[in-house]
């Protein structure tokens, strides 16, 4: 980024190939849908382009790019409709009430088999689904966090929230998970 | 501690945190438990683990999706990628200094046309004016033509032909005033009122004295007529012969004397009797460049002598009223 905005044309050029597939699979994962990714995606690097002016140099682009990525998404969703507005407390009273019994129970009880009754790609299509029901707070924080393979300390710099949110919510978001993909596997088995 | 196990699994965890959590392992087997349970929460995502392909050419998409907004973005303190860089045509839209150029030779051009047009619609009524002067000059020539000395005609000294528009009832009343030839001059465009006949004209003269004043004031429009000069007590006219380069019509002047209004005070057409119709920048172009619409005593009255031409508007006497 520095490079670019010494005057680097290639740069940008560069960057955009170099995040291309890591973006886009952000992208797809969080919106669900590839022609939004892909519009999402350009709508991001346009935005970068745009905001390169204010890049300080030593700052950490990717972190920089999630956040751009992240509201991009959030807008896009919006113009959809697909936005969930779920508010910040609903989720602290899933993660307060739910947390330490729901998460325990979900853990200790845990039967794995009904996972291991459906081939690999209906598991992978289930487990997609299941993320995708999660409300946005959350699901925002698990792909940083598993999918994208973000450090605590970078999804909390992407999302501009504090470290011990970001470990809350993929808290929550797991348990959600988890019960989520309970319910779907009651419903096949029955 | 389990969102702490998480982050461990998911190597979400900086170094130091890291190594306080395998510490922490070494001396809790429940946590070595626990971070079981967890690894085996978290084994269903990795089913969805491929990451999704994108789709061909997003990023060269991409880079051509920015080139087409590029005219019209602001880029702060960075150059922006060149066409050429993003596999793009030259641009299409035109940069804001070409605009700028644009409206500001438009905007010459303009003025430049405004002004050549306002000089050319400028000649057109001088040129309108001097065309109706020869109409009052064919009709000067039929008067004359009639008349054994070959005489104009001529303002007199006593009422009530004693103002200089009485050359237009008595043009119409002679019959040498064609239905085309106007008092107006076509610079003003104004509707000119019809000549009186000179029998009304005495007729209110006597009866209708202030409507008679109104009349001296009108009946010459917006032309000067020769007063005349001084022969002894009386007034003479100017005839055929008296020279060619004598004026005898032209547009009126000033208030104060001086260019008069029909030209907004750029100048005035002069009728000689030769059958000039000149423009005229200054009122100076009589005989040996005198006034001419004063005397030589600076009087809007008859010539001191027949060289010394006067023009004078309609209600201009040759001498003073009694």
């Amino acid at each position: 980024m520095a490079r670019f905005q010494a005057g680097e044309t290639q740069a940008f050029d560069a960057l955009v190939r170099r995040y291309e597939r890591e973006l886009y699979g952000y992208l797809r994962r969080y919106v669900g849908d590839g022609a939004l990714a892909e519009d999402v995606f350009q709508n991001t690097f346009l935005q970068l382009y745009l905001k390169s002016g204010h890049y300080e140099t030593g700052r950490r682009v990717r972190p920089w790019l999630y956040t751009i990525a992240t509201h991009q998404a959030v807008d896009a969703l919006r113009r959809n409709g697909r936005h969930q507005a779920v508010s910040l407390e609903a989720a602290r009273e899933t993660a307060d009430d739910g947390e330490a019994d729901g998460l325990s129970a979900s853990l200790e009880g845990r039967n794995p088999e009904p996972f291991d009754a459906v081939s690999g790609r209906e598991q992978a299509e289930r487990v997609r689904a299941a993320v995708g029901r999660l409300p946005d707070f959350l699901r925002q924080v698990l792909i940083l966090a598993y999918y994208q393979g973000l450090k605590y300390r970078e999804v909390a710099e992407t999302l501009d929230i504090p470290v011990g949110t970001v470990k809350s919510r993929l808290h929550a978001a797991l348990v959600k998970l988890q019960e989520s993909m309970a319910a779907t596997t009651a419903v096949y088995e029955a | 501690m389990d969102e702490t196990l998480i982050g461990y699994l998911l190597d979400a965890l900086d170094r130091d945190g890291r190594r306080a959590v395998e510490a922490h392992l070494r001396l809790h087997p429940e946590s070595r438990a626990r971070l079981s349970v967890l690894r085996r929460m978290l084994d269903p995502l990795a089913d969805d683990g491929d990451d999704p392909e994108p789709p061909p050419g997003l990023a060269d998409r991409t880079l051509a999706h920015i080139a087409d907004r590029r005219p019209y973005l602001r880029l702060p303190g960075a150059p922006p990628p060149s066409r050429r860089q993003v596999g793009e045509a030259p641009r299409r839209g035109p940069r804001r200094i070409d605009l700028l150029v644009a409206v500001l030779a438009l905007a010459l051009t303009a003025g430049l046309c405004m002004s050549w047009l306002a000089r050319q619609w400028h000649d057109y009524r001088v040129l309108a004016c001097q065309n109706n002067l020869r109409q009052f000059w064919a009709a000067l020539q039929v008067y004359a033509d009639g008349r054994p000395d070959a005489a104009f005609p001529r303002v007199e000294a006593a009422p009530p032909r004693n103002f200089a528009g009485v050359f237009v009832p008595v043009l119409a009343d002679a019959g040498a005033l064609g239905a085309d030839v106007t008092v107006s001059c076509p610079a003003r465009g104004r509707q000119a009122p019809a000549p009186c006949p000179l029998a009304d004209l005495e007729d209110m003269a006597r009866r209708r004295p202030d409507d008679f004043q109104v009349l001296t004031r009108e009946a010459g429009g917006d032309y000067a007529y020769t007063l005349g000069y001084r022969d002894g007590d009386d007034v003479a006219g100017l005839r055929r012969d008296s020279g060619d380069l004598l004026p005898i019509l032209a547009d009126r002047p000033a208030a104060g004397g001086g260019n008069g209004p029909n030209h907004d005070g750029a100048g005035q057409n002069v009728l000689y009797i030769g059958g000039q119709a000149r423009w005229c920048a200054g009122p100076n172009v009589g005989v040996d460049r005198d006034d001419i619409y004063l005397n030589l005593k600076n009087r809007v009255y008859a010539g001191v002598h027949q060289f010394d031409s006067v023009l004078g508007p309609s209600d201009a006497s040759p001498c003073p009223v009694p």
